[in-house]
């Protein structure tokens, strides 16, 4: 079987996390299918990149030049279409983000490779690939064989492929880059960084919510406190934004964002279900409210019937103690 | 101009654009226009819609802008019931979302309440298997031929941890009756009401089928519904696909065996109650007195009203035609401005029999930080039996 490729993610010089699971799925899927796998890198003063994933990768494929620095689809997808029409890999991963919904469909199609985006699992035999990619909104998880070919390509979901440990001694192989230059109708122009103190909360494995039980903005303090003890970040359901305590983007429902965290705290939330449909994907749902009638105790895995300020300390205060005993 | 739109928009149901001659009542009658400031120009969509002129900027802001308003439209009527000519307005804009939904141009927490109903039959996305939990421990049969009546709670009283009481406090005040009823359980479809309303008509089309070719089946010929949504749209919009069946709402059929001295409220219920009117079950059912006749049954229950904002001026709670998913600022609120009303009354209990309006107003009292409790009519009338 042929090469198996992934693509080097990277921005402002840093390589994405993401990165470390396709060279993982790609590693499990060359050993499976008896094949190497090629991490391919196209950047600009790549020594660190190199370094970095020289135990990632049987090998680097390296193109060096100042048109990958920053991430511009159009250069990418000239580059890239060249080398894979050269090396003839028989599939190809690309992270399924920002970056690679940009490059990858296009990419495909002027390969004129059978492709399939945000895919969750793959199987590769027989010169045959079969993945996993969801559907219905997430409900169902459905197997889609593509259509046989020498090459696919595929975006990979991030977080279903652990970056695992790997020593391999990747070759170095440096090639001409096959662009020069952006093209005059789309350049990359600048980074705009999100605003300081800006939160992501769909991205914490930990969220600590609150709901109009915290009854005024300078009790969030506590809150903020608490959060940061546990690891996790702030969320908030709808009434504290109306009451303009935390921006809109902490906001969790329907209207506001969907999050899915390891554990999700929801502290003096009542649980409308435009709240619930935001929130009910979390692993752990543990709900503190002192009306025990509060339809979000019918979400919880665990629920404290009582004032989210006697309980919150409490928390704080046993954690700290976990914490140390472990040293 | 550019027919094309306009003839699109006639021939998906909004002919009554018309008749429209522009008087402009139905401005003075939307209660958007209660928010002071907003001027929401609701005469102009039909002379825009004849000229060809809505939905046909190619400017993005100027189509976000047109999508909003006509989105905002809750479906309550209150133009209809004042336009002299008798425009449904609230139809001609479904005909113009039904041609931005097949764009799929219309807001993103629509586009998944749409997704979450047409996949798993709700729009709270909860699988059907659950559907009938609202209904453990009540003893109530699925329904079958020998039942006279089937009971229809639909989505929120099916699901909505808060909405099921008043599904089960309707329940047993039907078994304490000794109704014969049954309910469809895993079977039971959304009405598609909303979806309807919001233009997803293929959506719609789809719970049409599901719920008639059930009740086809199982030879239902009398539904009690809990909604007024059902309640309208199996009455006005099924009988088009199939009219084997006949509908009440649960306030027709409790103000039906009081007077018949089925269940006699005896329990003083002593406090004071407003009642508020579902646009739905009011304007659009002319179901007025019997909410109202339930209520004065009660011992100790003093019924107050909304000074004329009350029968047929009601003003919408704001979470009709899917307007309960859509997120106004603060100060565009429907339900604040009701609620405002409400409070004006003094009373110590709103009394609702929509599940929208229970969950809309409870989370505007709360967000308003006022002490009024809101009850379901079945909630209330269930306190004072013995």
């Amino acid at each position: 079987m042929n090469e198996i490729f992934a693509l080097v993610e990277h921005r402002q010089g840093i390589i994405r996390d993401i990165t470390y699971e396709l060279l993982s799925c790609g590693r499990k899927l060359a050993e499976k299918g008896n094949t190497k796998l090629t991490a391919v890198i196209l950047g600009h003063n790549t020594d660190n990149f190199v370094q970095i994933l020289k135990g990632q990768a049987h090998r680097l494929l390296v193109v060096d030049n100042e048109v990958y620095e920053d991430f511009n689809s159009e250069v990418y997808q000239t580059a890239l279409t060249e080398i894979i029409k050269r090396q003839n890999p028989v599939l190809t991963l690309i992270s399924h983000s920002a970056f690679g919904v940009d490059l990858c469909p296009a990419l495909a199609a002027q390969l004129g490779m059978p492709f399939t985006t945000d895919c969750l699992d793959v199987e590769l035999a027989e010169q045959k690939l079969k993945v996993t990619r969801q559907i219905y909104d997430g409900k169902l998880n459905a197997k889609v064989l593509l259509r046989e070919n020498a090459g696919y390509m595929i975006t990979l979901r991030s977080g279903c492929f652990p970056a695992g440990e790997s020593s391999l001694d990747g070759v170095v192989e440096k090639i001409d880059t096959p662009v020069s230059a952006q093209p005059d109708y789309r350049k990359f122009i600048e980074y705009i960084e999100a605003a300081v103190g800006e939160v992501d909360i769909t991205k914490s494995d930990v969220l600590v919510s609150v709901g109009r039980g915290v009854k005024e903005k300078a009790y969030l303090s506590i809150i903020e406190d608490f959060a940061e003890t546990i690891g996790g970040v702030v969320g908030c359901s709808r009434p504290v934004v109306d009451a303009g305590w935390l921006p809109k983007d902490r906001q969790i429902g329907s209207s506001g964002k969907t999050v899915k965290p390891k554990l999700y705290i929801a502290l003096g939330i009542s649980g409308a279900f435009q709240h619930i449909i935001g929130m009910k994907g979390a692993d752990t749902i543990i709900a503190v409210n002192k009306d025990p009638n509060a339809p979000i105790f019918s979400e919880a895995d665990y629920g404290i019937v009582d004032d989210l300020f006697k309980v919150v300390p409490v928390l704080k205060t046993k954690i700290l103690e976990m914490k140390q005993a472990k040293g | 101009m550019n027919t094309e739109v306009r003839e699109a928009i006639i021939e998906s149901g909004g002919d009554d654009v018309i008749k429209c001659y522009q008087c402009g009542r139905c401005m003075a009658a939307c209660p958007w226009n209660l928010l002071g400031g907003l001027n929401y120009a609701t005469y102009r969509f039909c002379q825009r819609i004849k000229l060809g002129a809505i939905i046909d900027s190619e400017e993005k802001e100027a189509i976000a802008a047109d999508t909003i308003d006509v989105f905002r439209c809750v479906g309550c009527d209150a133009c209809k019931s004042e336009c002299p000519r008798g425009v449904g307005l609230s139809d001609v804009l479904r005909a113009v979302r039904r041609i931005l939904v097949d764009f799929d141009s219309y807001p993103g927490e629509l586009k998944s309440v749409v997704a979450r109903l047409f996949n798993s039959g709700n729009p709270l996305g909860e699988p059907a298997e659950k559907r009938a939990d609202w209904a453990e421990g009540l003893n109530i049969p699925q329904y079958t031929e020998a039942c006279e009546y089937l009971y229809f709670p639909c989505c929120f009283p099916a699901y909505d941890a808060r909405a099921k009481k008043v599904a089960q406090a309707s329940a047993r005040i039907l078994k304490r009756a000794g109704i014969s009823f049954g309910i469809m359980g895993k079977d039971e479809f959304c009405c598609g009401e909303a979806v309807r309303r919001v233009g997803a008509e293929k959506v719609f089309q789809t719970a049409v089928k599901q719920n008639t070719e059930l009740f086809k089946k199982a030879k239902v010929q009398k539904v009690i519904a809990t909604s007024p949504h059902c309640l309208v749209t199996f009455t006005r919009e099924y009988p088009e696909y199939y009219d084997g069946f006949k509908t009440r709402h649960a306030v027709q059929v409790f103000d039906q065996l009081i007077k018949e001295k089925k269940i006699v409220p005896k329990k003083p219920f002593g406090k004071t109650v407003v009642y508020h009117d579902p646009c739905t079950l009011g304007r659009q059912m002319d179901i007025f007195d019997e909410p109202r006749a339930i209520l004065k049954s009660i011992p100790g229950l003093n019924l107050v009203e909304v000074p004329v904002f009350n029968r047929e001026f009601s003003v919408c709670c704001g979470g009709g035609s899917m307007g309960l998913w859509l997120d106004w600022p603060q100060d565009e609120r429907l339900a604040n401005i009701r609620t405002e009303q409400i409070l004006e009354t003094g009373a110590d209990i709103l009394c609702v029999a929509c599940p929208y309006c229970l969950h809309m107003f409870e989370e505007t009292m709360k967000s308003m930080d006022v002490d009024i409790e809101v009850m379901d009519i079945s909630e209330i009338l269930e306190a004072s039996l013995d």
